[in-house]
């Protein structure tokens, strides 16, 4: 993964519990990284590290931290620094979502050093889209739950989101079903 | 060549931005995306919007285009907004001869593409300008990473150089090893302190190169093992310099540990302290030079370290307690182990003292324990010798000196002192040492302390001379203290002393020679007590002594007290009145009494031989005298001796004291004197006379009752009053006499005596109970024989029992006569009205108008006969209650109004009063007499007018006195009889009755009416010319709120509309009487039997109100309301609930309400009645107009219930006559329904006769409860068929033998009785009346 994601990781201990908290995620973790590079690739395995001594020092779930992240990935870490790129992603939730599998194509040329995940939209719906996700890391899903709340809330446009799908229950791969009321 | 064409879409998809140009470069289409940037017109001018910036060269001409194939453009696009740039190329068309540019915008970030309303997706997939601005926002990012590390980093990098500078410049030697303890950096302090450069150093542990002979080795070991263990470390070691110089330095060092907690490096920092070390030391050898010139004088010398809390002892010190060495190095620690426990605060005391800075020596005795375990005392003095940097003492020390024999003899004698100053501070007197000089006046040389607690004065106060001293007791002491002085006698006196505040002390002084001081004087020790009260003592038993000789100088007995010779030893003055005779006889003899007197001796030989006899015996005799007095009366004296023996029993002295019983001796035959006569008053008193006790045995019987009953005295003392009396009587002696008259202390009455020849008698006795102390209380009784009375007596009740029985069948007769007469009169009526009713010719019309008037004039008479008979009876009784005045006279005239104006007359009413008046008394006794002057005065007018005036005559506060007048112009009364006119069966004239028929009872009915009610009646007639008759009645003022609320209710009681109402009430006719009022209402009525009955049905139905009797069986309405309010259903707890009950005691209501209910109706009730309470509970529906009209229709225009109502009643009232029962509550509720009426009397006949019987049941088993909860049920019964007469005793029976009052049960049988006489009576009429 790209330092960007660890250093999203990083500012959302120290914003949401304090910078002492994030010392002992990191001692836990074994990480002796100082300073991450945004655009520097390191092992999946550091993020992982991370989001694994987060959960036990703060005493929650893992996949409770891959959702929190999830959202802080899309509500600071793209909102601050991506900001123009989110707006030109889409007009709505919606059109985001359709938008969402050629924005990672994009992305996939852009970060040689990434393998980034692809995604299908399936419009079932006006009220209903289901989102195929395609990835070679494991254990994402709750992250992925999480961007996609993070996107609801960056458009302001409430919905359900229900995994409907997974490699977990031995599944070629996830399936989310996003629904609006 | 192959062509490839594209459709618009396919265009729109890979070129979204392009411009299509015909040959007049003019716009023909833009591509989709292009579009959301401007919006064009038809044929605009493709440099209208567009500018080529670059090639500049370019020439805007469609052939100048058309030339320039390879050419890269760059278009300024005038958008709305801003100027947009394009990048891209044109190509010719040919076959359309068309110019059309390919290209997409060149942005120069991305936030371009949202200002310009651009969405990623308006951008050709294969188009990478965007993915182009992502690398740039990227790098953005990339570089803001680098300035936040670089920042970070200078950050560290400063606070690193601020460390390094510190720990560079500190005075101390810095040094920093690997986790090994091998030297990474040092710092120029330590280069300094130990001489080698940081280069010579690193790579070194510091031990190696810096320690060596003078390290002590221990140290050595200790920075190893704490290095090798990564922990903190400080010590004081010997280092050597480069230049092999030794110094001293105190090592600090600290483990550093990364962040996962593994050892890195030591920091450590040495500080040279070799001066300090050198200062110390010197100290130490001055102070063992010091010891050694102390241990020289062989003294035990000690020194105490506060810091380490050690001592040191010299081996002197050792030798002092006698330890070995080694044994005295066990105490280094704990010396004060040693200190005897009793001695351990001195000790603490100074330590703390030292260590608060307030001391800095000492000097203190205390004991210390030896090894052999005994105890020296020892004198220790010590002195602070140095102290710590911070002024903390450090150093103390100081020597011990064994003082134990000097401390022996101190205590020895300090215990000496301690024994004669307690002995004389506790001896009861005050110790003292008077010297006499040879020369010189004596003085006091020692007085103990206690002078002052036994004397409350100081020894100094008590020194100076005879200063408290009594100055009347001065002089003999004086002289006693010069006899002693001269002979050395012992010396005793006894005086008495002024202390101030104390006042006198009585005190002695004894004393004796004790020793000559040197100066050759005597010194006389001895003791001085206080002995006030010794002194008062002997005053108090002197004083006693006289008492007791004045107590028995003033008995009025002679009293001698003699000894064993017959001496005597006291007189008092009745033995011998005059003093000095008595003084002279003191250890005389009666013999020398006699010779003194010139007495024959013979006189006193009777009391010698008492004497004697006394002296035998041991024991009190007693013998009479008689004397003569000096009128030669006789005189007779009671003379007692009595022997005093001592503790073996002999007579030391005899007593002998004498009494005068002259009075006594006469009184004594007085009484029997009197006795007889009392005697004889009993045994010839005519009254039967006897005692008897308080069970009524007879003590005693006087010759009179013996005499009447035939009885001796000896047949009757001893038997019971009983045996003499008549059997029925004596069966209740107990509870109607004895019980009585001990309780009453009297009693009287008359009972049946039975003589011996079986003769009765009745005796009229009072009798008394005489309680005397000392004698068991006994009944003294008095009787009367009244036989002969009792006798007359019975006769003259067999008479008036003839007279009532008269009366009464003329009662009987009355009622039977108005019965009688009224029945087939009511007949007559009927059928004339009806025959009335037929065609008749004008004769026929005479006869009957002559029939209607004769009945009714027959009926008045017989209702005036009845009245009349009630008034002699004083059977009447009157209503209080309030009604509207005004209402009332109106209805009166105007029932009148239509023969007023048959008769062609005018009727004219004033009244003052105003029409709101409301009045308190007797409506229908009011208008009986009202209409009867009214009817007179329309009757006895021919022509003219009748008037009638009203007025007040006076009113005080709530009483009011109305007048009323009427006035006719009729034929008057002449003046002969206007005085009889009010008397009965007197009229105006003798042919009244022929001309105007009647009974002449009116006007007497009238005047008994209002006299009763306190008012008064007159008459004032002239004849022919008219009459007036004026009566007044009193009456008291009311108010609206007091009239029934009855009279506000509606004159349709349908309105409430169709309502589902339960009643639950146990006695048919109730129910009969609810379910006939409430379905004439137009309402729907279940009925429950009972409150069980009523709990179930409430789950079941729906009831909009319950009707609930309280006494039922099974469940009563209390306990079923309860558990109809407690129902989870709000439906169902929450329906109005309203009593039903004939309990109108008072807390009663209070008890419904408590349980749970809304309300409560008293039995019997009116319609009206019922209707105010549960109108409150239910709303009126106003859908029942329709009932309601449908009703009205069916009711007379003008009538008004209210009003016919009362008339009705009035009208039953007034005919009721004899009749036990009145039905106008029966028909007020059913409306004057026969049919209801009928069914009403048959449930009552149907059900009295059951009550009755079970009734008398319960009543003859005493059941009460039982017979209380029957007069209950039977009480709303009683009051709705209007038996009057039962009304009081029903409610009696039902709540005396409730409250089980302690009545007799006779008075409640009684009760019982009347109620079942009553009731047959009214059975009967019922009977008569309805037949069935």
């Amino acid at each position: 993964m790209y330092g960007i994601v660890n250093k999203a990781i990083e500012e959302l201990v120290t914003e949401k519990f304090g910078a002492e908290v994030w010392n002992a995620v990191k001692v836990k973790s074994g990480i002796k990284v100082d300073f991450f590079l945004s655009n520097e690739a390191y092992d999946d395995e550091v993020t992982y590290q991370l989001a694994n001594a987060a959960s036990s020092v703060l005493g929650v779930e893992l996949k409770e931290v891959l959702n929190l992240f999830g959202e802080w990935w899309i509500m600071h870490t793209c909102k601050e620094k991506y900001g123009a790129m989110m707006n030109a992603g889409g007009s709505s939730l919606r059109a985001f979502i359709l938008n969402l599998p050629r924005f990672h194509d994009r992305a996939f040329l852009m970060y040689p050093k990434l393998a980034p995940p692809e995604f299908k939209t399936v419009e079932v719906s006006e009220q209903q889209i289901l989102l195929h996700y395609y990835s070679n890391r494991e254990g994402l899903q709750e992250f992925v739950r999480g961007l996609l709340q993070g996107l609801s809330q960056f458009f302001n446009d409430p919905v359900t989101i229900e995994m409907v799908e997974s490699r977990l229950n031995n599944n070629h791969h996830e399936i989310y079903k996003i629904s609006w009321v | 060549m192959q062509k490839l064409t594209f459709d618009i879409n396919q265009w729109n998809r890979l070129f979204p931005f392009f411009i299509l140009l015909n040959e007049r470069m003019e716009i023909v289409m833009l591509g989709k995306s292009i579009a959301k940037l401007l919006t064009i017109d038809e044929h605009q001018p493709f440099d209208s919007i567009f500018s080529v910036k670059r090639p500049q060269s370019a020439l805007t001409s469609f052939e100048d285009i058309k030339s320039m194939k390879d050419e890269m453009f760059f278009l300024d696009v005038n958008t709305p907004n801003k100027i947009v740039n394009l990048r891209g190329q044109f190509e010719y068309l040919a076959d359309s001869n068309q110019l059309i540019f390919l290209g997409s915008p060149w942005l120069h970030s991305i936030d371009e593409i949202a200002e310009n309303k651009l969405l990623m997706g308006d951008f050709a997939t294969h188009d990478a300008s965007i993915d182009l601005l992502h690398v740039l926002q990227s790098k953005a990012i990339a570089e803001s990473d680098t300035r936040q590390l670089i920042h970070q980093l200078n950050e560290e990098r400063n606070k690193f150089k601020h460390f390094a500078l510190i720990t560079e410049e500190t005075i101390n030697g810095g040094v920093i090893t690997d986790s090994k303890g091998k030297i990474i950096w040092v710092n120029k302090s330590f280069e300094k302190i130990t001489g080698y450069t940081l280069n010579e150093s690193i790579g070194k542990s510091p031990g190696s190169f810096l320690q060596g002979k003078d390290s002590d080795p221990e140290t050595i070991k200790y920075l190893h093992d704490q290095i090798r263990d990564g922990k903190n470390f400080e010590c004081e070691i010997v280092n050597y310099h480069k230049n092999g110089n030794a110094y001293w330095v105190k090592i600090t060092g600290h483990p550093i540990f990364d962040e996962l907690g593994n050892l890195i490096q030591f920091f450590a920092l040495e500080e040279d302290i070799t001066e300090r070390k050198l200062a110390a030391e010197k100290i130490k050898a001055s102070e063992e030079r010091w010891q050694f010139a102390l241990e020289g004088a062989g003294e035990g010398v000690w020194e105490y370290n506060f810091q380490t809390e050690k001592s040191f002892f010299s081996p002197q010190y050792e030798k002092l307690l006698g330890y070995n060495k080694e044994e005295m190095n066990l105490f280094s620690s704990d010396w004060k182990k040693l200190v005897h426990e009793e001695d351990y605060h001195i000790i603490e005391e100074y330590d703390k003292k030292y260590l608060d800075g307030q001391k800095t020596s000492h000097k203190k005795e205390y004991r210390i324990r030896k090894k052999d375990g005994s105890y020296i005392w020892v004198l220790d003095r010590g002195m602070l010798m140095s102290k710590t940097s911070d002024g903390k003492p450090l150093k103390i020390i100081g020597t011990h000196t064994d003082i134990t024999d000097l401390k022996e003899v101190e205590l020895s004698l300090e215990q000496s002192e301690k024994q004669f100053r307690s002995l004389s501070e506790n001896l009861p007197g005050v110790v003292y040492e008077y010297v006499y000089p040879k020369t010189g006046n004596p003085y006091f040389k020692f007085i103990s302390t206690s002078v002052e607690k036994i004397f409350g004065v100081s020894a100094d106060q008590f020194n100076v001379e005879n200063s408290l001293l009594h100055p009347d007791d001065r002089e003999r002491l004086r002289a006693c203290i010069e006899e002693s002085g001269r002979t050395n006698c012992p010396f005793y006196f006894e005086g008495r002393l002024i202390i101030p505040g104390k006042g006198i002390v009585w005190h002695s002084s004894s004393s004796s020679f004790s020793y000559r001081d040197i100066n050759g004087a005597s010194v006389f020790t001895g003791i001085m007590l206080d002995i006030t009260e010794k002194k008062s003592a002997e005053e108090r038993l002197e004083k006693q002594r006289e008492f007791y000789e004045q107590v028995l100088n003033k008995i009025p007995s002679d009293i001698a007290v003699f000894d064993k010779d017959h001496r005597y030893l006291f007189l008092n003055p009745v033995a011998i009145k005059n003093p000095e005779l008595r003084q002279w006889m003191i250890g005389k003899k009666d013999e020398d009494y006699c010779k003194y007197r010139n007495r024959p001796i013979e006189i006193m030989e009777g009391r010698r031989a008492l004497f004697n006899s006394v002296l035998e015996a041991k024991k009190l005799m007693v013998y009479e005298e008689t004397l003569t007095d000096p009128n030669g009366n006789p005189e007779y004296h009671l003379r007692n001796m009595y022997p005093v023996l001592d503790a073996n029993g002999e007579v030391t002295m005899v007593i002998g004291y004498g009494v005068n019983i002259t009075d006594r001796r006469n009184i004594e035959n007085q009484m029997r004197i009197n006795e007889k006569r009392y005697r004889d008053l009993f045994n010839y008193s005519q009254a039967l006379i006897c005692t008897h006790d308080q069970n009524g045995i007879m003590l005693s019987v006087n010759p009179a009752i013996c005499s009447s009953l035939g009885y001796s005295s000896e047949e009757m003392v001893g038997k019971s009053l009983g045996d003499f009396m008549h059997s029925k009587d004596a069966l209740n002696l107990k509870k109607d006499y004895l019980d009585v008259i001990n309780r009453d202390g009297k009693g009287k009455g008359v009972f049946r005596a039975m003589s011996k020849t079986g003769k009765r008698l009745y005796l009229l006795f009072q009798n008394y109970l005489v309680e005397e102390k000392g004698v068991a209380p006994y009944i003294i009784g008095f009787s009367q024989d009244i036989t002969e009375r009792v006798q007359a007596e019975n006769e003259l009740l067999i008479a008036k029992q003839i007279t009532e029985d008269v009366s009464k069948a003329k009662e009987i007769f009355l009622a039977n006569m108005s019965h009688e007469i009224r029945t087939p009169m009511n007949g007559i009526l009927g059928i004339a009205n009806l025959l009335a009713k037929t065609q008749l010719g004008d004769q026929q019309k005479d006869y009957l108008k002559l029939i209607l008037e004769s009945a009714n004039n027959l009926l008045v008479i017989v209702n005036d006969v009845l009245d009349i008979e009630k008034i002699a009876s004083g059977r009447i009784e009157f209503e209080q209650i309030p009604f509207l005045f005004e209402d009332r006279i109106r209805t009166s005239i105007q029932s009148f109004q239509y023969k007023v104006e048959e008769k062609g007359l005018l009727m004219v009413y004033n009244s003052q009063l105003d029409e709101d008046l409301v009045l308190i008394g007797d409506p229908f006794r009011l208008s009986q007499i009202f209409n009867n002057l009214l009817n007179n005065a329309i009757k006895f007018t021919k022509e003219g007018k009748i008037t009638v005036e009203i007025s007040v005559v006076k009113k005080e506060g709530d009483k009011i006195e109305i007048r009323f007048s009427i006035t006719d112009t009729g034929i008057g009364i002449d003046e002969e009889r206007l005085e009889n006119v009010f008397e009965p069966f007197v009229q105006a004239s003798t042919d009244t009755t022929r001309k105007f028929g009647g009974t002449g009872l009116g006007l007497s009915i009238c005047k008994n009416l209002v006299e009763m009610q306190g008012g008064q009646i007159s008459v004032n007639s002239v004849l022919h010319q008219g009459t007036t008759f004026d009566f007044q009645l009193p009456f008291a003022v009311g108010t609206k709120d007091m009239l029934n609320k009855e009279d506000l209710a509606p004159e349709d009681f349908s309105n409430l509309g169709y309502k589902h109402i339960l009643v639950a009430e146990d006695v048919e006719l109730n129910q009969f009487i609810a379910r006939q009022i409430l379905e004439t209402w137009g309402m729907k009525v279940t009925v429950a039997n009972n409150g069980k009955e009523a709990v179930d049905l409430v789950s079941i139905e729906h009831f909009d109100l319950i009707l609930m009797d309280i006494q039922m069986p099974e469940m009563d309405g209390i306990e079923a309301t309860q558990i109809i309010r407690k129902v989870e259903n709000p439906k169902i707890s929450q329906i109005p609930i309203v009593a039903l009950t004939a309990n109108a005691l008072k807390g009663d209501n209070v008890r419904y309400i408590a349980a749970g209910m809304n309300d409560y109706i008293t039995k019997p009730y009116t319609e009206a009645k019922l209707y105010s309470v549960i109108s409150k509970y239910l709303k009126p529906d106003p859908n029942s107009q329709a009932i309601k009209l449908g009703k009205t229709g069916q009711t007379p225009p003008d009538s008004n219930p209210k009003r016919l109502l009362i008339e009705e009643s009035d009208e039953k009232q007034l005919n009721a006559g004899d009749k036990l029962y009145d039905l106008s509550m029966v028909e007020l509720i059913g409306k004057g329904n026969p049919g209801f009426i009928q069914k009403m009397v048959s449930l009552f006949l149907e059900q009295v006769p059951k009550d009755l019987e079970k009734m008398n049941e319960y009543a003859g088993n005493n059941e009460w409860d039982q017979v209380s909860k029957l007069a209950h049920r039977m009480k709303p019964s009683i009051e709705g068929m209007g038996i009057n007469s039962l009304k009081e005793p029903i409610r009696e029976i039902e709540t005396r033998t409730r409250q089980n009052e302690s009545l007799s049960d006779a008075v409640i049988q009684e009760q019982v009785h009347f109620v079942n006489t009553v009731m047959e009576k009214v059975l009967v009429q019922l009977n008569n009346d309805f037949p069935a």
